[in-house]
């Protein structure tokens, strides 16, 4: 060990000193994938019967987590962005980091200014957009600028701020006035003119760890990565699950799709003795959830932005580049949320246009990976 | 300096300079002693087509108490307007209860709930009535009881209680929306400078077509299948009040939805009883349980027929069509089946407890 | 990179420079000049032999001089000085540095004028305090002996309680004026080496003049000099360190004040106090889900009060919203400037309590507390509202046990304050989640800062929220990563 070096080194974006164990790999597989829960909410499944849907638009999704765990497992995952370079050659490399990076970009801006969208309409509507945008990318900021490991070491402290939703939610469904007829009919006509639609919505639900393919070398070695990602998922089914049937017990199946955003609305009837109107501060929590997404995308931007710009032994990970990245992020935000994003029309189009990207990357990367593996493996034999 | 903090302190000073160019808007706050929160809004319909909404500010202790009322075409205009007779703003986020004129009832509720709804500030458990009679003298000669802190207070211990119905804008909009219930809201009166309960107020989708009396509201809260558990339920043929009395409804359909069966058991504690039962009521009460059902029996029809003519399904019979496999009924479907169902209502009456003293035979 | 040099070696090269003359009776004198307790004895043996002794009087024990020293040489006849003080241990000096080095730290030198040689005898005085009851931590059933400013001392309240062989003591010397001893202290075979590596590292690399307190240090040893949490923890209390070394941590004892670090620590631990272990563990693990809460009711309470005031009346239920609005409207300042006058007030008297002389503090308190307190309730400046969530935030602030995180989140009370008061509920949560994302990459000595957290180990958590009985914490916290996880001797060999 570098003597030296403990007490001088340079700070480092990529270092990887302290790894991540399983506890926080489940979490983080999670809350990658309930920000899309937060934004695509359930309404457009409009009958009981999708549940069905959504569990197995969930096996589906413990498919392609498998590949993503037999990736970051392998010899070439544990490398990271490296090992992405001897998968796919240099050139091919730069170009697939570099659509991935395009891809990235367009889902950091639309998922913070939906979030800010939302903040606006609900909670803060007498403070300029400008503002609340500023905040957000702040916080992200701030949280990336600690370090890749530190980053996704924060997926603990998220989960500990949202577990408190989820019990107010079940605290919801101990009211009166609360029949299980309002789930019925269970089982339906799943493949009605509605399911592709739906198959859409449930696919974009489950999409967010496509985002995890640089964390290899930020694994501890002693962390079964396939059981890990496996319980993340799940916890998300469970998530998903309970809540599209908490929503149809609440509201029941004809007052829903006449209600926006019923994650963020539910927690409205909540009345408490000493404390009313939860919602203003569950709203505000669900930004934890958004912060550390958008952190790790940006981060892992940087990453492939210094890895394509630069050399492949020597990356420039220096804190000007850093600032400089996150600039070109924030502006590109603030220009999107004051000139595309202010309609409602336009919040439902990004809404939609976020929905098919993230249903893109989410098929195509793992996809991608797996065959890249395949043809490897075959040439290699 | 290095090179970091320079760029920093760079950006800083553009940042500072660029707001110069920004439309400024003062975030408008919400300090406390500067609005009014108003807790309780009374609206009814005008001769001329207008809304007019009348509310009582401030809910301080210290200052005088005064009703204002405004009127408009729409409804949050007229919350605006309010704005004109006094010196701080009128915000609606601590609505409370909202009292609604029969006659604006009558025309049809929903632009009214709808545009509540869609008010973020607004919470979902705000407190529905409707009041028929003149309930701005009411509220004038009671001011200085800070009657809408009363009056909430009062809509709280309902609720919590379960004796007197409430009904929140939540369970308004969702019987409203749904296709197998019609929403229904208590229905209060103005009488002798009182607001006093007389019942509940029944309505196809959004307009009011009847009110149940104080009777038939208590058959119409047995019948109810959500509703489990009655403190007091007086049977007024045999003089008899009921005590903590437990209901479990079952309905069942017949093949073709032409029929319907609902059974209710009864399970209570006998609390009074007149009508001079010398005898011992260890050795009568099967007797007594067989007149109860009869009775309630017969109000129940009576309430059922009353529902049907008034085209309501207030009792949210239509959702027990829904079975965990198919949903029979869509649209309007069910309101078109509901004036023609037939209804085969069962009470099961059973004592749990006859009272403490045992009656001695008479010698 | 800019590579520290070892600072006493550079300064040994300073002194020796102008300390190069050759030893001899007038060099010392004139190196000792103009010092008032600066003293020289001449002795002459019956036996023939001459010696002078020079000794600074201020720094050595005279009594124990006139019994182990002048008395044998006077009376001893054997010839050399080592041979007539047989008690004590006597080096040979050859350089005037070592000269003044032990001269200046209570020894005396023997010159003995016929054989041309010098010795030098270490006869301290004792100047310490008798061992006296810890002032900050007292518990009421357990030992209350305190560590004092003697280093020796300290180290035997420790060896009492750990006496087997492994319990290392390192020494070091840093500050290149006060030349302060810094020992080192751990138990070999137990502690993960990389700690010690790294602490040596940073001890090595510390460079400055006088260090008289242990807060001296820890600026120099921190991972994170701008966080407002405390890296170390400061003891004055034996059993506290003795029990930090034995969980695997290390421990640094500084001569000269009564209070040890001992590191890494985790955020976790700011809240245990030795007091849980002496009550039954449901009310030692009540107590600290107790202080828990006070934590958050010392950064929550008055920005709670300043968010619903401000931007957020809905959250009131409705009697609350009639008390709030009835005070407020008679007081003149905006909420936020009503709280932080109030909080400052606080703390303004606080400060104030801590500087008065003993015999005002008590009537100053009464004026201070109650008059001033219910004067400016009763004019209006103040709210009873507000008076009475500063108080009580102000005492849950004094639950937390660590005396150095009480005014840390003082501060982050006022940072929250200043957020409600920008955004309301949205600003307390902005500040919350900036307070996580801090508390996440804090390290103390390279250990994640909370622990049992975010790497999560489970069994840690016996002993963070509820306190186990002691037989069930049958492992050393994982954090430490310790060579021996097991505290029972079922499994594994004990510590002989």
């Amino acid at each position: 060990m570098d003597r030296v070096n403990i007490i001088n080194s340079n700070k480092s974006y990529f270092s990887s000193k302290h790894k991540i164990d399983s506890v926080m790999l489940a979490l983080l597989t999670n809350r990658l994938q309930i920000i899309h829960f937060i934004i695509f909410s359930t309404e457009r499944l409009q009958y009981p019967h999708m549940v069905w849907l959504i569990i197995l638009g969930g096996v589906i999704s413990q498919l392609y987590i498998y590949i993503l765990s037999r990736w970051l497992s392998s010899n070439m995952g544990k490398k990271g962005v490296i090992g992405i370079f001897d998968l796919f050659g240099n050139v091919f490399t730069r170009i697939f980091l570099f659509v991935w990076l395009c891809f990235m970009l367009i889902k950091f801006i639309i998922a913070s200014s939906y979030y800010v969208y939302l903040l606006h309409k609900y909670l803060m509507t007498q403070h300029p957009k400008l503002t609340l945008v500023l905040v957000l990318i702040i916080s992200i900021v701030y949280l990336a600028s600690k370090g890749f490991a530190n980053a996704l070491k924060f997926s603990v402290i998220a989960f500990v701020f949202s577990i408190g939703i989820l019990l107010l939610y079940i605290l919801l469904m101990f009211n009166t006035f609360v029949s299980i007829q309002d789930i019925f009919p269970l089982f339906g006509n799943v493949f009605n003119s509605n399911f592709l639609n739906s198959m859409l919505l449930i696919w974009g639900f489950f999409s967010g760890p496509e985002c995890l393919i640089l964390i290899g070398p930020y694994i501890r070695s002693d962390v079964n990565i396939h059981k890990s990602m496996f319980i993340g998922n799940l916890i998300s089914i469970i998530e998903y699950v309970a809540f599209f049937l908490g929503t149809f017990i609440f509201y029941g199946s004809d007052f829903l799709p006449y209600v926006q955003h019923s994650y963020i609305n539910m927690i409205n009837f909540l009345q408490f003795k000493s404390i009313q109107r939860i919602e203003m501060i569950t709203l505000p929590v669900l930004m934890v959830n958004f912060t550390l997404s958008l952190a790790v995308i940006l981060l892992s931007s940087f990453k492939a932005i210094v890895y394509i710009t630069g050399s492949k032994k020597i990356p420039k990970e220096t804190t000007l580049t850093f600032f400089m990245i996150s600039s070109i992020f924030t502006f590109a935000c603030i220009f999107f949320i004051l000139k595309l994003f202010t309609t409602e029309i336009q919040a439902l189009f990004w809404g939609n246009v976020l929905l098919y990207l993230s249903v893109f990357t989410y098929t195509s990367i793992p996809a991608i990976i797996f065959i890249a593996i395949l043809a490897k493996s075959g040439r290699v034999k | 300096m290095s090179f970091l903090k320079r760029y920093f302190i760079f950006t800083m000073l553009v940042c500072l300079f660029l707001t110069g160019c920004t439309k400024h808007r003062i975030p408008n706050k919400n300090y406390i002693e500067n609005i009014a929160p108003s807790v309780l809004f009374y609206i009814r319909p005008t001769d001329d087509d207008n809304i007019e909404v009348t509310t009582i500010v401030p809910p301080i202790k210290k200052e005088e108490r005064k009703i204002i009322k405004s009127e408009d075409r729409t409804l949050t205009g007229a919350i605006l307007k309010l704005n004109a007779n006094y010196f701080r703003e009128v915000k609606t986020g601590q609505l409370r209860i909202v009292f609604i004129d029969k006659k604006l009832a009558e025309q049809g509720l929903f632009d009214v709930i709808n545009t509540f709804f869609r008010d973020p500030s607004i919470s979902q458990r705000l407190y529905l009535a409707v009041v028929e009679g003149d309930m701005e003298s009411f509220l004038n000669t009671t001011l200085k009881e800070n009657i809408d802190i009363f009056l909430y207070e009062k809509m709280n211990f309902n609720e919590s209680q379960g004796e007197i119905l409430t009904q929140n804008l939540h369970y308004f909009l969702k019987s409203y929306y749904s296709t197998y219930e019609d929403p229904y809201l208590p229905f209060y009166k103005i009488e002798n400078n009182k607001l006093v309960y007389s019942g509940i107020a029944v309505f196809n989708n959004d307009a009011l077509t009847d009110t149940l009396t104080l009777k038939e509201e208590r058959i119409f809260r047995l019948l109810h299948p959500l509703v489990k558990y009655h403190k007091v339920l007086p049977i007024t043929i045999c003089d008899i009040i009921l005590l903590n009395t437990k209901t479990t409804t079952k309905i069942d359909f017949s093949n073709s939805y032409n029929d319907v069966n609902v059974s209710v058991k009864l399970s209570s504690h006998l609390g009074e009883y007149k009508d001079g039962m010398k005898s011992d009521i260890h050795e009568n009460y099967l007797k007594l349980e067989d007149r109860i059902q009869s009775s309630l029996e017969q109000e129940a029809k009576e309430l059922v027929n009353k529902l049907q003519k008034a085209n309501s399904d207030c009792l949210g019979i239509g959702r027990y069509t829904k079975t965990l496999t198919q949903k029979p009924f869509n649209g309007d479907t069910w309101k078109d089946k509901w004036s023609s169902l037939e209804f085969n209502i069962q009470f099961e009456m059973t004592f749990d407890d006859l009272g403490v003293s045992k009656c001695t035979k008479n010698k | 990179m800019i590579f520290r040099r070892n600072s006493s070696s550079s300064n040994k090269k300073s002194t020796s420079d102008s300390v190069t003359e050759n030893l001899s009776a007038e060099t010392i004198e004139n190196l000792f000049s103009n010092m008032a307790d600066f003293n020289k004895i001449n002795l002459n043996t019956p036996g023939g032999n001459e010696y002078t002794l020079h000794f600074l009087k201020s720094l050595i024990n005279v009594d124990q001089l006139n019994l182990t020293v002048i008395l044998p040489l006077l009376h001893g006849n054997k010839g050399s000085v080592p041979l007539s003080i047989g008690s004590i241990e006597v080096t040979e000096i050859d350089t005037l540095h070592k000269a003044m080095e032990n001269l200046l730290t209570g020894s005396i030198l023997i010159e003995d004028i016929v054989q041309e040689k010098y010795w030098s005898i270490v006869i301290p005085k004792d100047l310490s305090r008798s061992i006296d009851t810890s002032q900050q931590e007292s518990i009421l059933y357990g030992p209350n002996d305190s560590f004092v400013e003697q280093i020796d001392q300290n180290i035997t309240l420790i060896r009492r309680r750990l006496p087997i062989a492994q319990l290392k003591c390192k020494d070091f010397t840093i500050g290149s004026m006060s030349k302060t001893k810094l020992y080192l202290i751990y138990i070999d075979g137990l502690v993960d080496s990389e700690i010690l590596i790294t602490m040596e590292e940073k001890i090595r690399n510390i460079d400055y003049d006088v260090f008289l307190n242990t807060s001296d240090i820890t600026s120099f040893l921190d991972d994170n000099k701008n966080s407002l949490f405390p890296q170390y923890q400061l003891s004055d209390r034996p059993d506290v360190i003795v029990s930090a070394l034995s969980s695997g941590k290390i421990s640094l004892i500084l001569d000269g004040t009564p209070f040890v670090i001992a590191a890494p620590i985790t955020f976790f631990e700011l809240f245990q106090s030795p007091e849980d272990y002496v009550h039954r563990w449901l009310v030692g693990s009540f107590l600290r889900t107790i202080r828990f809460i006070a934590f958050l009711i010392t950064l929550l309470l008055v920005p709670a009060y300043v968010a619903i005031t401000t931007y957020n009346y809905e959250m009131l239920s409705l009697q609350s919203l009639i008390i709030v609005l009835t005070y407020r409207s008679d007081v003149p300042f905006n909420p936020v400037i009503e709280a932080f006058l109030m909080t400052l007030t606080l703390e303004i008297l606080k400060e104030g309590s801590l500087r008065m002389p003993s015999k005002i503090a008590p009537s100053l308190g009464v004026v201070g507390g109650i008059v001033i307190g219910q004067a400016a309730i009763d004019s209006g400046i103040a709210g009873p509202v507000l008076v009475v969530c500063i108080a009580i935030s102000g005492l849950a602030s004094f639950l937390v046990p660590n005396y150095l995180m009480t005014n840390s989140s003082k501060l982050i009370q006022f940072i929250f304050i200043g957020l409600a008061g920008l955004w309301g509920s949205f600003g307390i949560i902005l500040g919350l989640l900036f307070l996580g994302i801090h508390l996440n990459s804090l390290t103390s000595l390279d250990r994640s800062y909370i622990a049992p957290l975010a790497p999560f180990y489970s069994k840690d958590w016996k002993d963070i929220i509820i306190r186990s009985p002691i037989q069930y914490m049958k492992t050393r916290p994982e954090y430490l990563h310790t060579q021996n996880k097991n505290r029972t001797s079922r499994r594994k060999e004990n510590i002989k």
